[in-house]
This record gives C-alpha cells, structure tokens and sequence, in this order.
C-alpha cells in the first residue's frame, strides 16, 4: 500500500502516510479499508472515502457472491463440499499460527499476557460479548498502559 | 430478515478496533448460536472462502447476509457491515487530525493490542469449532499451522492445498 500511494502515485507524503497509519487502532473497521477512507477523505472529501470504500469491496464481494452460489447449489455430499471442509480445517491452523506469532513478542511482558489471557478467557468461557470487552477489559489495559508510562 | 441482519453488522462494525478479525468470536455467536443463520461449519468454511478472496475477512458479513436472504441479504450485510465504520472513520480522521500527535494515540494502540489478541484466540477458538470436526480435518490443520509458522508459502495457496487436501480425505 506505502509502495504505491506514496511511491508510485505520490498521493502522500512518508509523514502523513505514517500519521494516517498511526490513527487506524483507535477506529473501528478493517485496517485497509480505514487507510483508502482515509486516503479517499484528504481528497475528495466525503465523496472520495465512499468512493475509496467501495473500490475495496466489490472486487472481494462479486467473487464471493459467486462462491457462495455455487457452493449453496452443491448437495452436502459433494466433492466441493469436500474441498470447502478443507479449506476450513487449513484456516484454523493459519489462525492458530498468526495468535502464536502475535503472543510470541508478549512472553516476556506478564501484563500483556494476563490481558491476552483473560480477554480469550472471558470471550470463549464466559460468553463476554464485545461490547463488555471493549467497555470493561480494553479500557483497563489502556489506564494501565497509560499509568505505567511505557509504550 | 433484513433488520434482523443489519441490526448484527451494523454493531460489529462500529464495534471492530482492532481489524476485522476481533469481532469473528461475536459474529459466530449471533449468526451460529442466536439467530442459527448457519452452522458452525458453514461459518468456518465461509470464513475460509473469505480469507481466500481479496480484501478484509470480514467480508464473510456478505457470505453469511447471501446465505440468509440471496443476493439482497448478502448487499445489505456488507452495507450494514462497511459503511457503518467508514463513516467513523471518515469522520474520525478528520477530528484526529485536528488534535494532532497526541500521547494518547500511541497509549490506546499499545493498551488494545492484548485484548484484540485475546479476541483473535476467542476467534481461533470459534473457527475451530467448524473448522475441525475429525482427527483427519485436526491433521489438515495442524500440517497448514505448520507450513505457516515455518514457510513463507502464501495464504491463498495453503487454504487451497488444505481444499485439496479436503477433497481426498474429508468424504
């Protein structure tokens, strides 16, 4: 993405790429496609982030839409049917390996890792919806971040 | 039908810091457990479908909105589920900008990084319940977890070769 808004295109500069990058974490949404509403808003305005939202989109929603009709069109039985619960065993060990990763760097921080711990705990054993995660645990670990005054 | 699925998305998207990946455990949950839209395998398969296609997983909002209304459900769950959050952004960026580099920023950034790890174990956990349902699809996994820790091999490609994999042992 930095490749080729800033490189190739020169539609920002390195700081305001690094600023706009630095803004994603404390907004809702998918990173990329906060980054395009972004990038759209600086120039177009309101018009350029929806214009920018919807480019991300459609390519990704025709081609589903197109799975999704064949698949639904499939008996249960089916070789596709086969192949698609095999997709979704293979995902699962591409996410474990992605948590594993992302914990890795936070083995060595106890704190980081009783709130890695206790919002997987919290979600998947006691059935924490999201709202009482971001309202309860994720304002915690920010005071604590903010108190202890390292980033 | 249509309420009911933008009544879902729209709080998931205005819900998801962190990237598409942390609202996965609560979309499974309302979408699987609450209004049974699907099955838990369904949803780890679609959410396959969706890692596999370009753009941010939580395009599986289509996939879940097709499989409940056809092509009307499928636009009015991604609706429900991007624009809600675009528009936060949008604005956002614009308030943001104007407080400049402040602190806080990189403090809320730091704080929140645990807990969307936590989410994305609780998500993991979710797709796992689809996802690996016998000792073979359990093999399927653990070989991709493998590939990806120690490979470079893309995404796209393991998810594939898992399909393959699927087709001869998951009759």
């Amino acid at each position: 993405m930095r490749r080729e808004m800033v490189r190739r295109l020169g539609w920002l500069s390195d700081e305001e790429f690094v600023e706009m990058l630095s803004l994603l974490p404390t907004m809702p949404g998918p990173n990329p496609i906060s980054m395009a509403c972004l990038v759209g808003y600086k120039f177009q305005g309101v018009a350029g982030s929806a214009v920018s939202l919807f480019a991300c989109i459609i390519p990704a929603f025709v081609m589903l839409m197109l799975i999704a009709k064949v698949y639904l069109s499939q008996p249960p039985g089916s070789l596709l049917f086969s192949m698609f619960r095999g997709c979704a065993a293979g995902v699962v060990g591409i996410n474990v390996a992605n948590a594993l990763e992302l914990t890795a760097p936070y083995l060595r921080v106890p704190v980081a890792l009783l709130f890695i711990g206790a919002t997987a705990f919290a979600v998947s054993g006691l059935h924490f919806s999201l709202e009482l995660v971001l309202l309860i645990l994720a304002p915690i670990s920010i005071g604590l971040r903010a108190w202890r005054g390292k980033v | 039908m249509y309420y009911q699925l933008v009544s879902v998305f729209v709080v998931l998207s205005l819900l998801g810091f962190g990237g598409g990946n942390a609202i996965i455990p609560q979309m499974f949950s309302e979408s699987v457990h609450h209004y049974h839209w699907l099955t838990a395998s369904q949803f780890s398969q679609f959410y396959a479908m969706a890692r596999m296609a370009p753009g941010p997983t939580t395009t599986i909002s289509a996939l879940v909105g097709y499989a409940v209304g056809g092509l009307p459900g499928a636009a009015v769950a991604a609706g429900a589920m991007f624009i809600p959050a675009g528009i936060a952004v949008t604005i956002g960026g614009a308030l943001w900008s104007r407080l400049g580099e402040h602190p806080f920023r990189k403090v809320f950034a730091a704080g929140m990084a645990p807990v969307v790890i936590g989410l994305l174990w609780s998500g993991t956990v979710v797709i796992a319940s689809g996802g690996v349902q016998s000792w073979a699809a359990g093999a399927i996994a653990a070989i991709t977890l493998l590939l990806t820790l120690r490979t470079k091999v893309s995404v796209v490609i393991l998810i594939l070769g898992a399909g393959v994999l699927g087709m001869l042992f998951l009759r």
